[in-house]
């Protein structure tokens, strides 16, 4: 019972994921309420997910995904992390950036991959440009509030007790952003993950993207649930994973 | 005896969106080494400002400050301060908060030492807890403890009791005379309240009202411990109360005025 209680909520969100399964299975494969085409029963998926195990069918396409959506995000990172911080602590900077990030971080930047396609032709460097604008945002503007953050007073006391410069940086303007990278990350992984799709629907002969095009052209119902449940699971995992590096680095922030 | 810390003709102006505001104007004082001294004053009559520019945090508009016969620009190693809004450092633990200011000395071995502090102001226990976990006062505590860790000479206190109940207050300012008869630093120390100006201090310096100047300073000389009942009710601390309490009604009404 005291297990129960603590578990409260995974408890009641298990229970809710399998009532609902149960209630899906029973309206598609026992009362065949609902047309196959458009809904497959949960057992049905299941099935085809182990067939799609077993042909390895998918896994060229997992593997070319990953590749754009990992090469894509790590550059994102690696721009925008150094470019957030510099924006926060040089307000000219700032200032005469503004206006552009401003509307690349408002308007839909799937809006752009045609030009891309103009610009780079059809394949992966144009895929990886839509996924690294799109992700590169997100991570900019939160480095960049994060710089914003430091606390003068704190420097201020580090500074009493003889920090220098670089000693402020590291021990006082470092960790009191790192919380906001790491949501910047997160919150870039998010939109790599929609970037990567979108742009396989248009481009190439490969990816989830395509596995998800390829299969609507056919009406596999199935094979469109597994790729689909596949995408949740890896956003799911992956923020997850990437909130509890946030609660272990910066754990006074969840008090 | 040669006096530790010099103030000369300091004076500081302020500007803030082209206005300017004079916070000190032409103050001069000189403490001893070993003295506790404690500073009143109205609200905004830059009491603040002087402890900075006394750490060597803030250069002032013109004017000079020494330490030990020596013009000081930047944070002197010998000083170390506790302040009215504690400012620990939320990403580090309470023993990290405690050993901060060592690293700047090149002390690594000093971790007795914090152990030691850490006993002696009750936070035992805490050492790998976060700052957002304990109360105010155990906040506070930390402040100090991390303030004594690197063994200043000189120790810099902006109303570090304010933001607390009257009972922690009462609690801390007796840990802080025990702490300062064990091993006698000089004390700067700014306060709201008289009685704890009286209480703590050698020297007791009054504050003119915006802009900041000496109004007047009071040598201390009731014998100590003052918190027992025979000090605090006599009538010698009475009236030296009632005394100060005068020459800063002067200065609040001067400002209503
Ligand atoms: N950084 C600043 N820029 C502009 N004006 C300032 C600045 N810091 C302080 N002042 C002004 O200088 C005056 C003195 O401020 P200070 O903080 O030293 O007063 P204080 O005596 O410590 O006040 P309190 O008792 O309320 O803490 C105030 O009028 C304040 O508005
Ligand atoms: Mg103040």
């Amino acid at each position: 019972m005291r297990l129960l209680k603590r578990h409260r909520s995974l408890v009641l969100g298990l229970s809710g994921l399998a009532g609902f399964l149960a209630v899906w299975e029973l309206a598609t494969a026992t009362l065949r309420l609902v047309d196959p085409l458009f809904l497959s029963a949960p057992s049905v998926i299941l099935s085809e997910f182990g067939s799609l195990l077993r042909s390895s069918e998918l896994n060229p396409h997992l593997w070319a995904s990953l590749k754009e959506f990992s090469v894509a995000l790590a550059l994102a990172i690696v721009a925008g992390v150094p470019l957030g911080l510099l924006l926060g602590r040089l307000t000219i900077l700032e200032e005469l950036l503004d206006p552009f990030i401003m509307a690349f971080y408002s308007m839909p930047k799937v809006a752009l991959l045609p030009l891309f396609l103009v610009w780079f032709g059809i394949g992966f460097t144009s895929i990886f440009t839509l996924v690294f604008v799109m992700a590169v945002f997100p991570i900019i503007i939160n480095c960049l509030a994060g710089a914003k953050t430091v606390n003068p007073a704190l420097v201020e006391a580090a500074r009493v007790f003889g920090a220098g410069e670089k000693d402020i940086f590291v021990l006082v303007v470092w960790p009191s952003t790192l919380p906001l990278i790491l949501t910047g990350i997160r919150l870039g992984l998010g939109a790599a993950l929609i970037g990567v799709v979108v742009a396989e629907f248009y481009i190439g002969n490969s990816g989830l993207g395509y596995v998800l095009v390829e299969a609507g052209a056919t009406f596999r119902t199935p094979k469109i649930f597994v790729v689909v449940t596949l995408l949740m699971a890896a956003a799911i995992v992956l923020s997850k994973w990437l909130e509890w590096i946030e609660r272990r680095l910066a754990p006074w922030k969840y008090r | 005896m040669a006096p530790l810390l010099e103030f000369s003709g300091v004076s500081q102006v302020y500007e803030a969106g082209g206005e300017f505001t004079t916070a000190l104007e032409n103050v001069t004082f000189t403490i001893k080494p070993q003295q506790f001294v404690t500073i009143v004053g109205p609200s905004g009559c830059g009491k603040t400002t002087l402890l900075k520019i006394l750490a060597g945090l803030l250069a002032p508009s013109s004017g000079e400050v020494r330490y030990a016969g020596k013009a000081q620009p930047r944070p002197h190693p010998d000083f170390a301060m506790v302040f009215q809004d504690f400012r620990l450092f939320p990403w580090m633990t309470i023993l990290a908060n405690v050993e901060f200011g060592l690293r700047f000395h090149g002390r690594e071995r000093s971790h007795e030492r914090a152990q030691d502090l850490i006993k002696r102001l009750g936070l035992e226990g805490f050492e790998r807890h976060y700052p957002y976990e304990l109360s105010g006062g155990m906040q506070q505590r930390v402040g100090i403890a991390r303030a004594l860790c690197v063994e200043p000479k000189v120790l810099m206190m902006d109303e570090p009791f304010a933001a607390l109940d009257a009972q922690t207050r009462e609690i801390l300012q007796r840990e802080m005379l025990d702490l300062w008869e064990h091993d006698r630093k000089t004390v700067c120390f700014i306060t709201h309240s008289i009685d704890e100006a009286i209480l703590l201090g050698d020297l007791l310096i009054v504050m003119k009202a915006r802009p900041g100047r000496i109004k007047t300073m009071l040598d201390i000389t009731l014998p100590r411990p003052r918190w027992r009942r025979e000090v605090k009710e006599s009538p010698a601390f009475l009236e030296l109360r009632s005394h100060i309490w005068e020459l800063l009604e002067e200065e609040i009404n001067l400002r209503r005025r």
